[in-house]
This record gives C-alpha cells, structure tokens and sequence, in this order.
C-alpha cells in the first residue's frame, strides 16, 4: 500500500560526498531534477556543509565548483557566472520558490548562509522545462530535508570565530512526534569594518567592510494520516553590510535587505498518486543608506500530481500561477505582473539500460507571448561501469521589473532572451573492494539570442534593448578516486571547466563580437585531497582560477585582465563522542599562499586568514 | 624716431631680461617641459563606477601614437581612482579630479610623476580651473538617503600647499568651472542655473538663470559665453545661451530641438561651436539661429560619442566612443570638415581631452 520512493537524491550526483554516506530519505514523488535525466548534478555533502558551516553559499561555491562568483570584495554581493552565463541567467529555488530578486533578477550568494541550507544541489545547464524563466546557465536547488515523523529530538550549537572580526553562531533544533515535527534554526554572522588585502605587493587595510547577517528559519511538518501532511517552511533574513568602495574609492554607503520566505506544501499520496498543492511567499525589502527604496512580494501558487504509470513510465503534471508585485522608489507607480505555468514531465525506461524523458512546459505572462520550453534528455548504461547522457533543451528569461519598468531607461518593448542549449556527457564509476574511482565528462553547447544589455542611446540616457547573440560552449571533467585502509580513508578530486562564451553578434558595438564575455575564465580547476584517520580529518583544497578579462575589449592591460590565482585552503578536524552528544572542532586556514587576488576588478579580498569553530551535536533519543 | 628709439631699446632690454630667465639657474617657473608628454593630447578616461580603472592616456599627435595609463606607468602602478572626471593643466602641473575616490591628484604633467593629493574638504568633485594662482574646484556635494544633494560647492584651493582655504556654496549638481574676462562661471548641472563667481573676492555675485541640466561653457572669439544645457530626459530640449562675461546679459538661447551630450567645444576660430549627440558631430556657427537639420559628422560604427574636444593648433576635432562603458573606448579624429583621418585606442570610458 505504502509506495514511498526511497532514492539518495539526486540520482547522478557527483559530489565529493565520500566521508558519510547520503541519507535515504523518504519523499512524496519524484523530486523536479530526477526528470532531467542526462543533465549533470552535484550535491553538496554532510562533511561539507559542515566545514562551510559558518560561510556563506558564495565562498562554498566559489571553492568547490567550477563556478566563478563574482565578489564585490570580502562578505559584499557575490553574484554568480554558470557556464559563462551572467547573474540572472542561474535560476535559485529555496524549498522550490525562486529567491531571485524579481527586480534585479539575480541572487547574492554572500546572503545565503550554509548553516540555514540543509540540501544544496547544483544542476548544470539550462532547465527552464523544469524550473520556468531564468535556468539558462544552470540551476542551485536549495532547501530543507523532508521532515522524519519521530519522537527523536536533537540540536547543533555552532561557534565560529574568524579573522578579521569573523563570528558565526548558530542554533539548530529538530523535535516532535509521530504526528507533528519541527526544525527550528536561528543564526547570526558577523565581520569587522576591517581586513587586511595585498595590493601592487603592498598589505593594506580595507576599511568599510562591515556586515551583519541574522536570520530565523522554522519548518513544521503535520502529518494527517500516513501519506498525507502539511509542511510548512518560513526563512526570514537580515542582512546588512558596509558597501565596500573600491581600492582607492571611498564609501559610506549602506545596503539593509530584510526577506522573508514562506511555503506551505499539502502532500498526499493514495493509489491515484501523489498529489501536492503549494502556496509560497517571498517578499524581498531593500533599503540603501536608510531610504526605503526596493520592495517586491511574490505569491506563489503550485499544483503537481505524479504517477508512476507502470514500471516503465512515470509521468509528472502540474501548473503553477505566479503574481509579483514592485513597489521601487524608481518606477513610476506599484507594478504588479501575473505568469502561469503548465508542465509535463514524462520519464520513460525504454529497457533496464535505457532513460529517456520528455519535458515540455509552456509560460503565459502578462506581458509577454507564451514561451513552450520543451527539453529531452536520454541516459545510457552502455556497461556496467560506463553511461553515456545528452540532453537537449530551450530555455529563457523574462526581463526584470528593472529593465522594463526603470525611470529613466526601463524598456516595456523588451522581448524575453531565449536560448538553446545542449549537452553529451560520459559517466565512468568503478569501484573494488576497498577503493573506489568515478570520472564523469561533459561537453555543452548554448545559444541564447535577445541577451539584454543597457546601452547608451540618447544624452545620459540608458535604456536595455535585446541586442546581443551569445554563444557559450565548454568542457567540464569530474573526477574522484577514493581509497580505505585500515582506520585511513583517503580521497583524491579533480574538477576542471573550461568555458568559452563569445559574443556572436552584438547590434550595438561592433568591435565586440567574437569577444569573451567579461569574468569569464577559460580555464578553472579545482584539485583536492581528504583524509580521515579515526576521529581526525585532514583536507586541502587547491583552486585555480584563470585569467579573466574584466570587459568586453579582452585586452591585456592591468584593468582588462586579472590574472590568473590559485588559493589553497585547508582544514583540520577532529570529532570527539560522548554517548549522545559529538562536540566537532575544527581548524580552517584560508588563502594559506597568501595570494592577492580579486574576483571583480579593483575589489579587494583578505589575504591569509583563519577560522576555528565548534560545533556541540546533542542528541535525545527516548 | 627718438620715441621709437626708446621704444626698441627698452623692448630689447626686456628680450635680454626674458632670455637671461631661461638661464636654468634662475626662477624655475619659466623651466620649459621637457618630459616625455610635454606636447600632445591628453585623454580622460573615467573608469567604470566603482572598478577604480579611470586612466589617463596620450596621444602623440606627431607620432600617432597612444600610451594608456600615464599615472601607472609614472607611479609603480598605482591606482588613479575611481571616476576620473577630468584633467586640467596649469603651468608644468596637472591636476586630475577623481570623482568617486573624492580627490583631487596633483601631477607634474609633462611626465605624470604624481605631486600631491588632495583629499580632504571634498565631496563628488567634478572639475578644476586656476585663475591669479588659486585653483577653484567644483563638487557636488554629499547624496543624502533620499539620493538629494547636500550642498553643492566651490572649493577654493592654495596651489602652493594644495589645501582648501574656502567653499562657495552653489545650486545642485555644479560641474563645469570657465574664467571668462575676471568672472568665473560655474554651471550646476542638477538645475537650470549658471554661478557666476568673483575668483578675487572668492564670492558669489550672481546666479544667471538659463534652461535645465547647463553642462559644458566655451568662451568664443568675441569673448562671449557660451553654455550648453542638455535639457530634460527624452524632451528634444537642448538649448545654447550666449551670454555676455561682464553685463551678464544673455545675448542669445538656441533651440537645440535634440537632447545633446553635455559636451561643448569650439573651432579653432573660435566662430562656430561642436556638440555631440548619440553617434553624431553637429557644427553651428555663433552667429545660427538653429541647429543644421545635417551633422557634420556621423559615424555609425561607434556605440555613443561621449568625449569630444578640438585640438586648438590644428582645429582637429577629437571625438571619443565610450562603448558602452562595456570595453575600451576609441578616440575619433577628424579634420574640421569633418573627414575622418584617423582612430586610436583610449582607456574605459573616455570623456574628455585636453591639448598642450
């Protein structure tokens, strides 16, 4: 009778999730990702959400993935390039609502705390199939673990302490019964009005730079009867920081953004399937130098049903309605947008070695012609140790409030970018007794037209037209060898992206085209080793990132080119039980080669700095 | 004759006191430049806002050769700033205004050595003059949280200790300084009026009402006053006023009927006036009464003209792209019947030229 799905999520993941092993959870249907079959995932593991515990999602990331996260400097807004793609082109979904600014269109990843974050997933390449406007260069899917009905009560108390007046702290607490659970979470993180940074081979002090960041998340499960509940998530964040000037500006800039997120789920599963009716809340309150200025909500309403057909089909329906409202200090009045979505996720075994799935989905907006986004993806075991993926998609973007509502310059005549993107991937596993090796490699191509830029027009005045033809293609290679003797497990990782994203044709400066796109690496690498002995780990994290030109001249002065960097971390842990309670320390050592560096041109970053945190699990199982 | 006698024969003794000024043991202030950017044409190249990347290039208009970065280049690679709004050269110092780093950056200009910084009593400078040894320094002020202005001023400057000896407040958004006949003029460009200064006194005697956004001022052949006011946002409204330095009178207002660039610049003459608007050159003469329905130049490869200046030996006209701010820009020259002879490469976001 009971058809829970037991599945460790995602189904391709490649993370370096090697020290535990991935919990089973029990979910209602088939999560959204597991319909992209032959797109490539990454999960973030336990042991690394635990040493990024008092970070943030930028620096986890930037460190981990060969993704570059455009930092303002040292905790300031850190927005992201996916597969040479640019800040609004990476969709984010907290719990399944998108947490992107529906005024600015993109996330920052330095007000994303990894503390609140139980799932952290990325999944590459476009996914508007599945997830709507927004997933060109790729998609983060964040959120909370499925609620476990149960008496067992536990709590994580976190301090941090850090250089450079760095403090986290964090309370995490799970209780309930078999009918009705709760996670609670409450965290707070802080940093010093000062750093030190290396410049023309000098160490000066970045002063303005302060920030504080607090927040409270609460979840609560109730279950009805077995297979049906209600689940409610609720996020709400204060952020606050010193606007860090340029080196050599000056600043006295504040930035204040309060959000608040809330979603109510109704699960329920009988012989007809699994049914869920969700209603979401963003609201998103922005105030720069203590002047209300930016403020939007979002009301989110979603219906899904899922059926497993028969053993070979699953399929999944469902529809969602969407009404964001603006109110921003630069419009000319309160603007509010309606869009609707309607989907069909079909996955298909055609034999046991053999997935196909057929996605198709189709957007009506308010202001814009309907979009049919459809996506197909196939996975071949083609051996026991080797699968050969593709999948093929179309993807898009609506303009933000800002570029169509803006006084002056917003454009109401602008057309959503629309892309197409594919990709063809091999996935090599083979494991022995006591070791194990996976590599997996993947080749993308993407096309996305009516790329929106602001451009000059008239005297003074900007307006963004559609005018620009991108085409981004690269290579990704993942690999990991993990090996176990005795009390010693070892683990080796590599992960190199190289990423080329031109501009094909741009209606407005010529002598652009065939150019990289701004802060877009070529080449980026990421070498790793993890050790575990007993109680004790051991990991270094090498990253090398490469040149980049920081405008579209790619020239090779001083202003138009970083230069490449490798920043080398490591960390040292050590975890001590007591019957019910495991106290963790660690040791974090950052930038240990004390390079002077800067994501964004001119933005100063901290040289060599350090971390200890504790970390007190209790558990009270009756 | 006796009179001109005399006549030749103090003139000669004036030659001789000049010459022997040449001797280099003498006063320094008649050594000649003699670095490497002595003659030639200066770019200024504000940067992207908050990227510190503003630079100032040369252009050796003999040569036809362009260096980038001057300051770099003469500082161990130190960094200019952020927003460099413009450059003004007095004697053998330059002075360069950076915007967002709220400072004004002394030079000797002939190899961009840096000399002294000024840093305090500054709040958004824009552009500097010198008039009888005293520098004048135009800022707009501090932004309050509801992004208006404080109080818009003009910074009076010792030249000799680089320091800030008195502000005369202004009406909103003051940019453009001009000396013209012991007046000196201050356009606030966040209103629809002209400061008119006494550089002496170091007061303000009279604020000269003319139309929305006064921008860039050019004194013309017959020493009158020209300003250029770029109007209200898509209005078509653009308008040049002539006005007389010492009356104060306004002689003239042409209709522009565009929205120009706030750039103003004069032909070697001094009879006709320059302006820029999206991809094109307009030329009019001091004495039209409307704007010539044709440009004189159009270049449509470039994305936006953004600087624009007139080299005053050879009345070459210099015109520069700005891109888009999204990559370098190109400077445009052209002869003064508008015939392209040449381009070449600036710095991010060119805004300005000066000529020596």
């Amino acid at each position: 009778m009971l058809v829970f799905i037991h599945i460790a999520i995602p189904l391709l993941a490649q993370g370096v999730n090697d020290t535990i092993q991935l919990e089973a959870v029990t979910i209602y249907g088939i999560p959204l990702p597991n319909y992209a079959v032959g797109s490539k995932m990454q999960e973030v593991d336990s042991v690394q959400k635990m040493e990024y515990a008092a970070n943030t999602l930028a620096q986890l990331l930037q460190e981990q993935t060969p993704i570059y996260i455009k930092e303002y400097g040292s905790g300031q807004l850190a927005t992201i390039s996916f597969r040479g793609t640019g800040a609004s082109h990476t969709k984010v979904l907290w719990n399944g609502l998108s947490i992107n600014s529906p005024t600015l269109g993109q996330s920052d990843f330095s007000t994303l705390p990894v503390f609140a974050l139980d799932n952290i997933a990325v999944q590459y390449g476009g996914a508007s199939a599945l997830y709507g406007s927004d997933a060109l260069g790729g998609t983060i899917l964040l959120g909370n673990n499925t609620l476990q009905f149960s008496r067992k009560k536990s709590a994580i108390l976190q301090q941090s302490v850090g250089s450079f007046g760095k403090l986290f702290s964090g309370v995490s607490a799970k209780y309930g019964n078999q009918k009705a659970v709760a996670q609670t979470k409450v965290y707070r993180s802080s940093q010093g009005n000062s750093f030190k940074y290396r410049d023309n081979q000098k160490v000066s002090t970045q002063n303005h730079t302060a920030t504080l960041n607090y927040g409270l998340m609460q979840q609560i499960g109730y279950k009805f009867s077995e297979g049906k509940q209600l689940v409610f998530n609720g996020w709400y964040a204060f952020n606050f920081r010193e606007l860090q000037p340029a080196i050599s500006a000056q600043s006295d800039d504040v930035l204040q953004d309060e959000n608040i997120r809330l979603s109510l789920d109704y699960y329920s599963h009988s012989k007809f399937g699994f049914f869920n009716l969700k209603a979401g809340y963003v609201s998103d309150n922005e105030l720069y130098n203590e002047s209300s200025s930016i403020k939007a909500t979002q009301f989110v309403g979603r219906i899904n049903y899922d059926k497993k057909i028969n053993k070979k089909a699953s399929i999944k329906i469902g529809g969602n309605w969407n009404t964001t409202t603006a109110d921003v200090h630069s419009y000319q009045s309160k603007t509010s947008e309606n869009s609707a979505d309607v989907f069909a996720l079909i996955k298909y075994k055609i034999t046991e070695p053999l997935l196909l799935s057929i996605n198709l989905r189709k957007s009506f907006h308010s202001s814009f012609k309907s979009l049919f986004t459809p996506a197909i993806g196939i996975s071949w075991r083609a051996a026991k140790s080797i699968q050969l993926k593709g999948q093929f998609s179309r993807n898009y973007r609506v303009p933000t409030f800002n570029d169509r509502y803006w006084v002056p310059g917003g454009n109401p005549d602008l057309k959503p970018e629309d892309g197409v993107s594919g990709e063809i991937g091999v996935l090599y596993k083979q494991c022995g007794s006591n070791w194990s090796w996976e590599a997996e490699f993947t080749h993308y191509r993407m096309l996305t037209n009516d790329w929106i830029v602001w451009v000059p027009h008239t005297a003074g005045l900007w307006l963004p037209n559609n005018i620009r033809k991108v085409k981004s293609n690269g290579i990704e290679v993942v690999t990991k060898a993990t090996m176990r003797f005795q009390n010693f497990r070892w683990t080796l990782g590599g992960n190199y992206a190289y990423t080329k994203s031109t501009i094909l044709q741009d209606e407005r400066t010529i002598a652009n085209v065939g150019n990289q796109l701004a802060y877009t690496p070529f080449h980026q690498f990421i070498v790793y080793q993890k050790l575990k002995y007993k109680t004790w780990r051991w990991s270094i994290n090498a990253n090398y990132t490469g040149a980049r030109y920081t405008n579209l001249s790619n020239a090779n002065d001083r202003f138009g080119l970083l230069p490449s960097n490798i920043l080398l971390n490591a960390s040292l842990g050590k975890t001590i039980t007591f019957k019910k309670t495991v106290l963790d320390i660690s040791f974090d050592f950052k930038n240990i080669l004390n390079t002077s560096y800067q994501n964004l041109l001119n933005r100063a970053m901290p040289i060599r700095n350090y971390n200890i945190g504790i970390r007190y699990h209790l558990n009270f199982n009756n | 004759m006796n009179t001109l006698k005399k006549t030749v024969f103090s003139f000669s003794i004036l030659v001789l006191v000049f010459l022997s000024s040449c001797n280099p043991d003498d006063e320094p202030t008649a050594i000649v430049p003699t670095g490497e950017y002595a003659k030639g044409v200066f770019i200024v190249n504000e940067g992207n806002f908050g990227a510190s990347n503003g630079t100032i290039s040369y252009y050796n208009s003999t040569t036809k050769t362009a260096v980038q970065d001057l300051f770099g280049i003469a500082n161990d690679n130190a960094l200019l700033g952020d927003v460099v709004q413009s450059f003004y050269v007095d004697g053998l110092k330059g002075y360069v205004v950076v915007n967002n780093s709220n400072k004004l950056v002394s030079v000797d200009y002939d190899t961009f050595k840096l000399s002294d910084t000024l840093t305090t009593d500054l709040a958004n400078p824009r552009y500097f003059t010198t008039h009888n040894g005293k520098g004048f320094l135009s800022n707009w002020g501090n932004f309050d949280a509801n992004f208006r202005l404080d109080q818009s001023y003009v910074a009076v400057i010792d030249l000799s200790t680089l320091e800030v000896t008195k502000k005369i407040n202004t009406d909103n958004g003051t940019e453009n300084l001009l000396v013209v006949k012991e007046n000196l003029f201050a356009s606030s460009n966040f209103t629809n009026s002209i400061a008119v200064i006494n550089p002496t006194a170091e007061t303000l005697s009279k604020n000269i009402e003319v139309y929305f956004a006064p921008s860039e001022m050019v004194e013309d052949k017959n020493n009158k006053l020209w300003v250029l006011c770029t109007g209200t946002f898509g209005g078509n409204d653009g308008r040049l006023y002539k006005i007389d330095p010492v009356s104060l009178i306004k002689e003239d207002s042409i209709m522009l009927g565009i929205n120009p660039a706030g750039r103003l610049a004069k032909n070697k003459a001094g009879d006709a006036l320059y302006i820029i608007q999206g991809t094109k050159v307009y030329e009019i003469a001091i004495t039209d009464t409307a704007l010539p329905n044709t440009p004189l130049i159009e270049n449509t490869s470039v994305t936006q003209f953004y600087g624009l200046g007139v080299d005053p030996e050879t009345g070459e006209i210099y015109v520069a792209d700005g891109a888009g701010f999204q990559g370098s820009g190109t400077v445009y020259r052209y002869d003064s019947d508008g015939t392209l002879k040449g381009d070449f490469p600036a710095g991010m976001g060119p805004n300005g030229f000066v000529f020596k």
